[in-house]
């Protein structure tokens, strides 16, 4: 089982492209009209990341962070696997539902 | 962008990584402080573009940053340091996902809780404030002008006393020295008189029967019984009616006003005694008032008609200033409170607004007002305005700012919570 939020980290590590990192993610989810604060943020992707879910890459190092990398996410096997079941309880849970919740 | 010279930061401060990494407990090179570092970096540059080149711009700009990167790495550490070691120890499987999602939807509550009842209650106050405010820089105003127009008010009630003293003094004089029956005995007395009241010009002795009987100048050759006749005259039909009679005021040369005062001779029943008597001490007391830089007095008859002014040559001229409103508002009848307080701005003989004070001389049905520019009245007032305005406009401001991200936010669409 997801969370809400745990389905909107995944949602947003799919759609960032090729830097899926914290802030990225984060800017993601508030282009769709939610906010996830960092501590938040880094709670999910711990928790995603301990639950093998998602994993993690370190890319580049930039002057703006200090010479640091950033660690871009990636969904797993098992992490797809399980947002795509849990979306399915969702659109079937959706489907057929009258006005105002159907598209 | 900001102060020449001085490049925008391409980093978080040291200072401030030094801090977040003790609180994270966090090595030098945690992504963390990378992503904090950044977000640092990019606050900073929307600053800048918001504020532009204003005063302190770049200022501003760090402090914003500065202020984010400590709230961002306050609340990482919040999560890193309580809430993730408290979900640790929760017990695995269903119990932890139940404190996970109960602690979601706590911080769900907390959010909206803030966007509805914090900024709402900061609408609020901020609202309260800026009535106060209004209401104070209102207050501060009214009392300012009142005290001035008070000041105004005093000084026209002291000249208008001093022309009455003036007037009543000269009569007084008149009527002593005119106490006499034989002409001879007369003139003498009449010459003492002159010489020790140089207001007066001329004496003349009008006889019960209308006809002139005395005349003694210090302009001109004395004459007696020169038989003139004055029945029709209406000095003398006036002060045989009301024992005495102030005439206009009129300017036989410029710079030189003079009005006609007679006496009635009640304590001989032997007509009538005629002065030419110079105002000018009353032009005199006029120049010398002083309200402030722009203040001036001037005194009009009953028909509204100019007699005193600083200006000799205006005063020379007996303009006619009937058309003004403050004029026409003392002339309508007996003056009252409203009326001297003078609150609404007249327009001066010059045409400037003005805020005008009056004063009457019940003897002679003269008014004296005094005046003094708008822009010299308010002028005391606008540091005080000023203030208030700028705290009107920071008010409104963050009361806008506060509506602005409350009706934002409202209407931001929520995902579905599971």
């Amino acid at each position: 089982m997801l969370t809400s939020n745990e389905q909107l980290v995944m949602l947003a590590i799919l759609r960032c492209g090729r830097q899926p990192y914290a802030l990225a993610i984060q800017d993601e989810i508030r282009t769709h009209g939610h906010s996830l604060t960092l501590g938040v943020l880094y709670t999910v992707l711990n928790r995603l990341e301990g639950r093998k879910l998602i994993r993690f890459h370190e890319g580049e190092p930039t002057s703006q962070r200090g010479d640091r990398p950033k660690r871009l996410y990636a969904l797993t096997a098992v992490g797809a696997r399980e947002l795509r079941g849990s979306l399915r309880v969702l659109d079937s849970l959706r489907e057929g539902v009258p006005s105002p919740l159907a598209n | 962008m900001g102060i020449p010279g001085r490049r925008p930061p391409d980093r978080a401060p040291h200072g401030l990584e030094r801090l977040a990494a003790l609180c994270l407990q966090a090595e030098p090179k945690d992504t963390r402080l990378g992503d904090l570092s950044e977000l640092y970096v990019r606050t900073h540059e929307q600053a800048t573009r918001r504020i532009g080149d204003a005063p302190g711009a770049t200022a501003a700009a760090r402090l914003a940053a500065d202020l984010h990167y400590v709230g961002a790495s306050a609340n990482v550490v919040v999560f890193a340091r309580v809430i993730e070691p408290a979900l640790r120890l929760a017990a695995p499987g269903a119990m932890a996902f139940i404190v996970t999602d109960l602690w979601e939807r706590a911080m769900t509550i907390v959010q909206i809780s803030v966007r509805k009842l914090v900024l709402p209650l900061f609408l609020l106050v901020g609202g309260a404030f800026l009535v106060h405010g209004a209401m104070n820089v209102w207050y501060t105003w009214r009392q300012t002008e009142a005290l001035m127009i008070d000041v105004q008010r005093q000084k026209a009630d002291a000249l208008a006393a001093q022309i009455e003293q003036f007037v009543a003094t000269t009569q007084t004089q008149i009527g002593w020295s005119s106490a006499v029956v034989q002409a001879e005995q007369q003139r003498v007395e009449w010459l003492r008189l002159l010489r020790n009241v140089p207001a007066i010009t001329e004496l003349t002795h009008v006889g019960a029967d209308g006809k002139e009987a005395l005349f003694v100048s210090r302009l001109r050759m004395d004459k007696v019984n020169p038989g003139a006749d004055y029945t029709n005259d209406v000095r003398f039909t006036e002060a045989k009616k009301r024992q005495t009679y102030v005439g206009p005021a009129y300017v036989p040369k410029p710079g030189e006003p003079y009005v006609s005062i007679a006496v009635a001779r009640g304590d001989t029943g032997s007509g009538v005694t005629l002065a030419e008597v110079s105002i000018k001490k009353v032009w005199d007391l006029v120049a010398a008032i002083k309200v402030g830089e722009t203040g001036y007095a001037y005194i009009v008859d009953g028909q509204g008609r100019l007699i005193a002014d600083r200006d000799p040559a205006l005063a020379s001229s007996q303009q006619d200033l009937s058309t003004l409103p403050q004029v026409q508002a003392a002339l309508a009848g007996p003056v009252t409170e409203r009326q001297r307080e003078g609150r609404t701005f007249d327009t001066s003989p010059s045409g400037a607004s003005v805020l005008s004070a009056n004063a009457p001389v019940p003897s002679l049905g003269w008014h004296v007002f005094v005046e003094r520019t708008v822009a010299e009245v308010w002028s005391p007032l606008w540091s005080v305005a000023l203030r208030g305005i700028l705290l009107l406009v920071l008010g409104l401001a963050a009361v806008v700012l506060a509506g602005a991200a409350a009706a934002r936010r409202v209407s931001v669409p929520r995902p579905a919570q599971i």
